[in-house]
């Protein structure tokens, strides 16, 4: 007899994972997924680099067909998007009527942020789903002339595939560097002349002010007041949390849904994980929503520790991410918010770098450029806990 | 009883495999990222299974060959 019903909002990487970790940990309960999208689930990080240049067909990133989630006794619902919580009763209400869960894990990721500005029907465009990544590769087809507005990853990425198909390409980036949070500003410069270097005409500290054309986009006009002419504008501004759906349930939601340091999402039996999921960490003190492919599917595995009665320590992640840029592999693991950056070796203008980030005496981040080998050793030491004196000793070995 | 092999096609090197199991990942001569152990037994099953799905490139294959988890 099954004794309890997990039920995961969401059917993107973190839901997958969820289940995934729940079965591998022996839960012998109902396991129910509830995806919005019409789809199986797929995985993010190609849409933007091989779905857009063409190299993968958008099947192609879907993680496993639907016998393999009957073949974890695992009811995959696709096209039922959830629209209402009551943890009181323990029930999700969807499209397709009512859920009842035993434990619920909020895995409802984010959206794009909407466009701040007024846009004709044709030719505006962002990405965060496959079918976005179809719509734009379309396009991509037609060889436009393309306008990328943000710098982030994401917005980085498309330039990257635009340019790899031979295509004029602008981004226009409102901060002074794109990327600075993420990899702090002394390392972005690199992340800027790499965009120059391959063609892309980056524009920093502008920001798109109107986007002109009345069936289609035909230009930008940028808060400098230069005019960009163009075909395709596609918006990487970043993305805001889908938690409408839980308004009025009592969970507590500020830019995400607010979790304890063990992705509790108040009620007990209610979980968080992905995207949609804000938590404190305890090693930086900082609330934040993890937005990484790989914090995702730390949560994921945290969460489903909690399900089946393990993980007493509260969640950490490594902050693992990685990028692909003009045919260049980035690899950051830990925190760029460092005081002390040092190129362990290579140089931040050539193809070939590694960067530690030193705090307290200690190496607390690194990245990579084409530097597999040397990150992997870096982010051991790292680990290990080596003291910022003999980090290039360890990483150079 | 599991054998564990890498796609070394699709590797990207990100690590997370020796972090998650490093009984049976870590790093070999020339600086290479190897598979140490590469038929894994009893709790080394889980983290290999655990390193599989923490994978940012789905590189890791484990074969299960008997049934002992």
């Amino acid at each position: 007899m099954r004794t309890r019903r997990v039920v995961v909002a969401g059917g993107g990487l973190a839901a997958v994972r969820v289940t995934e970790f729940l079965r591998r940990r022996g839960f012998d309960g109902a396991v129910v997924v509830l995806g919005d999208e019409p789809h199986l689930p797929y995985d993010r990080p190609p849409l933007s680099k091989d779905v857009l240049t063409g190299k993968s067909r958008p099947q192609d990133v879907t993680f496993k067909d639907g016998q393999a989630f009957a073949d974890l006794d695992v009811e995959l619902r696709t096209g039922c998007a959830v629209l209402g919580l009551d943890p009181v009763r323990g029930v999700v209400e969807t499209v397709a009527g009512r859920v009842p869960y035993d434990d619920l894990v909020v895995c409802t990721g984010a959206r794009p942020r909407p466009v701040p500005w007024q846009t004709p029907p044709e030719g505006v465009l962002v990405l965060r789903t496959v079918d976005d990544a179809v719509a734009i590769r379309a396009e991509l087809e037609r060889r436009p002339t393309v306008v990328v507005a943000g710098a982030g990853f994401v917005g980085a990425e498309v330039a990257s595939s635009a340019r790899a198909l031979g295509l004029d390409v602008t981004v226009v980036e409102v901060q002074p560097t794109p990327l600075a949070r993420a990899v702090g500003p002394l390392v972005a410069a690199a992340f800027v002349s790499m965009h120059r270097a391959n063609g892309t005409d980056l524009r920093c500290g502008v920001a798109v002010a109107e986007v002109l054309g009345r069936e289609r986009v035909e230009a930008v006009r940028l808060t400098d007041g230069s005019v960009l002419p163009c075909d395709l504008l596609v918006a990487g501004l970043g993305v805001v949390p889908n938690v409408e759906w839980l308004a009025g349930s009592g969970l507590r939601v500020d830019d995400g849904v607010v979790c304890d340091g063990q992705l509790c999402a108040g009620p007990s039996n209610v979980h968080a994980a992905g995207d949609v999921a804000r938590w404190t960490d305890p090693r930086t003190g900082r609330s934040a929503r993890g937005q990484q492919w790989m914090v995702a599917v730390e949560q994921a595995r945290h969460v489903a520790n909690r399900l089946t009665g393990g993980a007493p320590a509260p969640f950490t992640t490594g902050r693992y991410f990685w990028t692909h840029q003009y045919g260049h592999h980035f690899q950051f693991a830990g925190d760029a918010g460092a005081r002390e950056v040092r190129v362990l070796c290579g140089a931040l203008e050539a193809d070939e770098f590694v960067v530690g980030y030193g705090d307290g005496g200690r190496l607390v981040g690194v990245l990579a450029k084409n530097r597999s080998a040397a990150f992997v050793r870096a982010k051991t030491a790292m680990d290990r806990g080596v003291a910022w004196d003999d980090v290039h000793a360890t990483v150079l070995g | 009883m599991a054998d564990v092999t890498i796609d070394w096609d699709r590797c990207i090197h990100s690590g997370m495999c020796t972090t998650i199991a490093g009984n049976v990942f870590g790093m070999g001569p020339g600086a290479r990222l190897v598979v140490l152990h590469p038929t894994v037994t009893g709790a080394d099953l889980d983290s290999v299974h655990d390193a599989a799905a923490c994978c940012p490139v789905d590189a890791i294959a484990v074969d299960v060959v008997a049934a002992d988890g």
